[in-house]
């Protein structure tokens, strides 16, 4: 009896962990808004399709364009982020003629793992998260394309493999850094002067190491911006506690993401509301009523569209046509940031409805084969351009 | 007659897969009567209970309380119609008080709109406490902190409280010293007073007659026939229950207590940090040294000391081998220097329940059978194989697991580990505990073969009758110390010895 | 009259026995087979699902390429749980391993060939600390292994705090070799077995795992043989160590996080008794991790829609439990 007993709280405390993990991943990697379920819900649709009227088009239909099969390699269903991706990426393929395989893996090992069977799998190609030497190496003897999203490769000797590779599609990420310095920049116009920042642990997600890295370098600008702490662990809202006790002058607050209404609900509880300004990452529940009250000036969010750009490379290479010269070079995308009620509303209509961040034939326009122009120059412009402005403009047509 | 008829089964079987358990069992039972139950293990007594008391049901046949039809749902519903069962092994529930125990599953009677008065449930449990005869025991206290005895003696409460009509006693007595059994044989009596009746196993024969009426005798789950209480006699009732005569006296039969000078054990000064205080005694060659008492008077704790199993306070366990002295420092050491030990508590600490009995056997002896660390199979099987056979283990393999078997040959395999590896010095803690007679003369046997051959044995018993029987010398230990020595003779008597322990 | 009626109950009951003895026998024999039927089935299954891809030469080469570091993992931990223990600690002592082989090839100039061996006794030594602590405080193993998990947790991630550590990979993927890499396996399968089955450490092992108080009362220095169980699995997570790395050419936070639920999920589906004893089986431990392998692999060959792919996979695992288990009549669990 007692063995069973053992053995049931060993399950449970396993599960638990895993569960632990799985979040820990989630929020540090891509960026999750974890609510953004419930944002769904508020704009009324929690299909996992699109539904527009695209209207004519000049490009090929799917039916008109041989069949492909692409492997993804994913963290799985970990956060709300992770289903708008698929979402993003089943329509894409479903525009395409393309067949998706996913496969979920994080851990270097399991890529690696899950590289070889996506290409005994008979993929084409393969868009990755986690990009790991033998993958370079896999893929180029079975002669399948790699491209990598919402991360990039920092070590030399992968780069030095990638810059040789016939295979290598290209990278693509948010900025993380410039990220980092937006918010700073943004409290600093708001007139705070006292700041707190807060992290995930260094080393625990790249993406985080390298918004605080944009922090850090933005507040070395400003002579008069006063840091009264800084926290970087896994309990953030705890910190926060303790630094709205120990810190009465503080009036602007900066974290790098994670579980944000938890943040909201410190402010709240610790009467901070009113007095001091949030700017972080991750768009969620919430948000709308926090940029109403004012509590929050700055929120970043929007990746989710990262992967259909990562999709057309791939697609690109696939039907024998070369974007990149320099494939070391990572392609750099913009946050979407959102600073009033406006932006939300629209952020709610635009991207969490029934139509995507960008269209099939959007990103159809980023295909050499149906498009001679696209080129590099092409790619950059919709990747800086990206903004809740931008997708207004492109996409007000299709709501009449 | 028939109107003194308390309880009738008629024509019950039972089977356990392919194993017979019962066939065409009838008993009749009447009021005031106190029907002994016996049979060898495995030949249905306890499964002819549990039938009875609803914690099992018949695949045929069917019983008859009070003139009526009687089909139990559960041993609680059997309990409300007037059966209750003290069973053989440890039945209480751990972390819970006493009264809790007491009236498992039978709250109902204190509860209230669904809040339980325990003030209630305490009160009723300590005047049922204080009617089989044991008021100290606290009704609050948790059952964890009550000792073995006591704890069967809540069981008996919890048996007793709801007043049954029949009590069945499944060798239970067979775990208690003199106190429990006092309560027990007390129970009994005002049951039959009551002109209730009383349904009781043993597997001591001289307890039975003392206490029962009548004695029905089942062999292999077949009913083979009842005795009066003028017919009874003990060897009668052995022979019905084994089936055949037992060759030859069932103690040894000689009266010569004497044996080689040569000390192979010894005992200096031993204290431990329960009970024993500054024993000594020294073991001979060929010597079957007896050491009795009451269950907590420290004998069990020697037997650990002499094995190395617990660490002393002070003194030491001296082993005089080839002329050299060596301390007994844990059972490894010991094991290699030829000494075995037989725990009380077989199932929990002698065997290895979910491993076969090959296993079982060679498992002190896998030092001996590694050759260049190799250990064949071959070896193994040879060994296990050879041990069945000489000590006629009822197995179909000796790949069978160890849960399948009795208690008996249980017995067997647990002896079978110290013969296997050829041990010298033989520690035997209640060696006959729960087995039945035809396996306890075979262990008798082997005991007093042993000690031609020149082993040393020392047999700790609770049982003065096995005491007298077999041993060359006998040290009786009272609260921890040596009360009394005996040597073997013809005219010593369990009477004699029995002053000296309580 | 009675004798005689006696005398032919007897002969039946002797014919019974001899039927019994006769069909615990055949028994025996279904029963050898049965714990790779689980694997068998999910080999057929895949193959036939994918169409024959998963049972192509190249595939089986990749199948051995993952299944290698949890076979061996799984020899390791047959030792551990046969003894009756637990190691939660596995995955993460790998990670710290990782660390230590990754910072000494990379800044000391320690030969090639002679990391392996560092990597094996630098296992050794790591786990043994649970068998170690556990025995000296008493406090049960589950619950150390779980402490020192967290501490290895704590050390890789102060490690790779700055920056995840990147081995030369071009220099260790010579060792990241398919014929050297059977031949590691093969050994080490073939070691675990003897040592397993038919030495002293195995079979104390097991007898431990059956009944702690019996194995001291016959003589088994169960402290001595806790702590060898550690330092088996120890090194063959060493042994891993290195070949993972050989592999992945890179140490991160979550290195070797996977492994300690690989190898319990491993240790359940190739029905090998969780809390040891004389039917722990090396054999069971290795079907196992195959089993793991080959279902992991079979799924993403498959393609299957990833929003179904853990109900599957739920109801694969239940299969296999189902029809390699060893179950008695009336047992629910064995």
């Amino acid at each position: 009896m007692k063995k069973l007993l053992a053995l049931a709280l060993c399950m449970a405390m396993t599960a638990g962990m895993l569960a632990g993990c799985g979040n820990s991943v989630s929020t540090s990697d891509t960026n999750t808004s974890k609510s953004s379920e419930s944002v769904a819900s508020e704009s009324g649709t929690s299909e996992s399709s699109y539904n527009f009227d695209a209207g004519e088009s000049e490009y090929p239909s799917a039916d008109e364009l041989e069949p492909h099969k692409i492997g993804v390699i994913w963290y799985g269903y970990t956060d709300q982020l992770s289903t708008s991706m698929k979402k993003n990426m089943d329509y894409l393929a479903s525009e395409f003629n393309v067949e998706l395989v996913y496969a979920e893996a994080y851990l270097a090992e399991d890529c690696i793992s899950e590289t070889e069977n996506l290409i005994e799998a008979g993929c084409e190609g393969i868009m990755t998260l986690g990009l790991f030497a033998a993958m370079v190496e896999k893929c180029e003897e079975a002669g399948v394309y790699l491209a990598q999203f919402c991360n990039v490769v920092t070590d030399d000797e992968i780069l030095g493999m990638i810059a040789d590779s016939k295979y290598f599609a290209g990278m693509i990420t948010e900025s993380d850094v410039s990220g980092g310095e937006m918010m700073v920049e943004d409290l600093y116009e708001r007139g705070c002067r006292n700041i707190v920042w807060l992290s995930l642990q260094a080393g625990a997600s790249a993406n985080h190491d390298n918004r605080v890295r944009g922090i850090e370098a933005e507040i070395e600008k400003y002579g008069d911006l006063n840091v009264l702490a800084t926290y970087r662990g896994t309990d953030i809202s705890e910190a926060l506690t303790t630094f709205a006790v120990t810190y009465p002058e503080m009036d602007g607050i900066l974290i790098t993401g994670g579980d944000v209404e938890e943040y909201y609900q410190v402010m709240t509880s610790e009467g901070l509301s009113g007095n001091v300004v949030l700017a972080t990452f991750d768009i969620g529940e919430g948000t709308g009523e926090r940029l109403e009250s004012g509590d929050l000036g700055w929120i970043a969010g929007g990746q989710a569209p990262t992967s259909g750009i990562a999709f057309s490379l791939l697609y690109n290479a696939i039907t024998g046509n070369k974007i990149l010269d320099d494939l070391t070079q990572p392609l750099y995308r913009n946050f979407l940031i959102l600073q009033s009620v406006e932006d939300y509303d629209n952020y709610v209509k635009y991207l969490e409805g029934n139509i995507p961040a960008y269209t099939g034939d959007e990103i159809k326009a980023l295909i050499k084969a149906f498009n001679p122009e696209a080129d590099l120059a092409l790619y950059e412009e919709y990747n800086t351009n990206y903004s809740i402005d931008d997708i207004v403009e492109r996409h007000a047509d299709l709501f009449q | 007659m028939s109107s003194q008829c308390l309880l009738e089964t008629k024509g019950i079987y039972k089977s356990f897969g392919p194993t017979r358990a019962l066939v065409d069992v009838n008993l009749k039972i009447n009021r005031g009567e106190v029907r002994g139950l016996i049979g060898e293990n495995g030949s249905g007594k306890s499964t002819i209970c549990s039938i009875i008391a609803g914690a099992q049901t018949a695949d045929e046949g069917e019983m008859i309380l009070k003139g009526e039809s009687f089909n139990p749902k559960g041993n609680v519903d059997a309990q409300m119609q007037g059966i209750s069962m003290i069973v053989q092994e440890a039945g209480t529930i751990s972390g819970i008080t006493v009264a809790s125990n007491i009236f498992l599953g039978n709250l109902k009677q204190f509860t209230k709109g669904g809040f339980l008065s325990l003030r209630k449930m305490n009160q009723a449990a300590k005047k049922v406490l204080e009617e089989i005869g044991i008021p100290e025991i606290d009704p609050t206290a948790l059952i964890d902190t009550l000792n073995f005895e006591d704890r069967k003696i809540v069981e008996i409460a919890r048996a007793m409280y709801s007043e049954p009509e029949v009590l069945i006693i499944d060798e239970t007595t067979t775990a208690l010293a003199q106190k429990g059994r006092t309560i027990i044989y007390n129970t009994i009596r005002k049951m039959q007073e009551k002109n209730k009746s009383v349904l009781f196993i043993s597997h001591d024969l001289e307890e039975l007659m003392k206490v029962c009426n009548t004695i029905t005798v089942l062999r292999d789950g077949n009913f083979i026939g009842t005795l009066t209480k003028e017919e009874m006699a003990i060897d009668k009732l052995r022979r019905l229950m084994v089936g055949r005569d037992l060759s030859g006296s069932y103690y040894r039969a000689d009266y010569d207590g004497s044996c080689d000078d040569e000390v192979v054990l010894e005992f200096n000064q031993v204290t431990t940090g329960v009970n024993v205080e500054n024993f000594c005694a020294k073991l001979h060659k060929g010597e079957i040294l007896g050491l009795g008492g009451l269950s907590d008077c420290g004998m069990h704790e020697i037997g650990r000391a002499a094995f190395g199993i617990d660490k002393l306070l002070t003194g030491n366990v001296k082993l005089v081998k080839e002329g050299k002295n060596l301390i007994i420092t844990g059972p490894e050491m010991a094991i290699k220097n030829k000494i075995g030990y037989v725990s009380k508590d077989r199932d929990k600490e002698a065997l290895i329940l979910t491993a076969s009995i090959k296993d079982n056997i060679v498992s002190p002896s896998l030092p001996l059978l590694s050759k260049a660390t190799f250990i064949s199979p071959a070896s193994e099987k040879k060994m296990s194989q050879e041990q069945v056979k000489t000590m006629e283990i009822k197995c179909y393999s000796d790949s069978q697991y160890c849960n399948e078997l009795s208690g008996g040959n249980k017995q067997k395999v647990v002896f079978s580990k110290w013969l296997a590896n050829g041990s010298e010095i033989f520690i035997l803690d209640c060696p006959t505990r729960g087995i039945d007679v035809g396996v306890k003369a075979n262990m008798y046997a082997l005991m007093y073969e042993l000690k031609k051959a020149g082993k040393s044995i020392i047999m700790i018993s609770e049982e003065l009758p096995e005491l007298i029987g077999m041993s060359d010398r006998i040290l009786i230990l009272k609260d921890g110390v040596i009360s009394g020595e005996f040597t073997r003779n013809e005219v010593l008597s369990e009477h004699d010895i029995i002053e000296y322990m309580i | 009259m009675a004798e005689k009626v006696l005398a032919k109950e007897r002969e039946e009951e002797k014919q019974r026995q001899a039927e019994l003895i006769h069909q615990m026998k055949r028994k025996n024999r279904i029963n050898a087979i049965v714990p790779f039927l689980g694997l068998i089935f999910i080999i057929l299954f895949f193959a036939i699902v994918t169409g024959g891809r998963t049972v192509n030469s190249s595939n089986l080469i990749n199948l051995v390429n993952q299944s290698y570091t949890l076979i061996i993992v799984c020899v390791g931990a047959a030792f551990v749980y046969g003894y009756g223990g637990m190691d939660m600690s596995v995955g993460y002592v790998q990670g710290f391993i990782s660390v230590i082989i990754a910072v000494i090839a990379m800044n000391h100039g320690v030969p090639v060939w002679m990391i392996l061996p560092i990597s094996i006794i630098c296992g050794m030594l790591i786990s043994s600390i649970n068998g170690i602590v556990s025995v000296c405080t008493r406090v049960p193993v589950f619950v150390v292994s779980l402490c020192i998990m967290n501490i290895c947790k704590g050390i890789v991630a102060t490690a790779v705090a700055d920056t995840d550590i990147y081995m030369p990979y071009s220099e260790y993927s010579g060792w990241n070799n398919n014929v050297l890499k059977a031949i590691v396996l093969t050994v080490i399968i073939a070691a675990g077995y003897y040592v397993f089955e038919y030495t002293q450490i195995g079979k104390k092992m097991k007898v431990m795992g059956g009944n702690i108080t019996t194995a001291k009362h016959s003589g088994i220095n169960v402290t001595k043989y806790t702590i060898l169980a550690y330092v088996i699995i120890g090194a063959t997570v060493g042994t891993v160590a290195f070949f993972t790395l050989t592999r992945t050419g890179v140490v991160t936070a979550s290195t070797g996080s996977g492994l300690m639920l690989d190898v319990m999920t491993a240790i359940v589906l190739g029905g090998f008794p969780l809390f040891g004893g004389a039917k722990a089986k090396i054999r069971s431990a290795v079907v196992g991790a195959v089993t793991v392998s080959v279902l992991g692999n079979g799924l993403t060959i498959w393609g299957l829609n990833p929003n179904y792919v853990d109900g599957v996979k739920g109801i694969l695992f239940l299969i296999i439990v189902y029809i390699s288990y060893e179950r008695k009549k009336g047992e629910i669990f064995n």
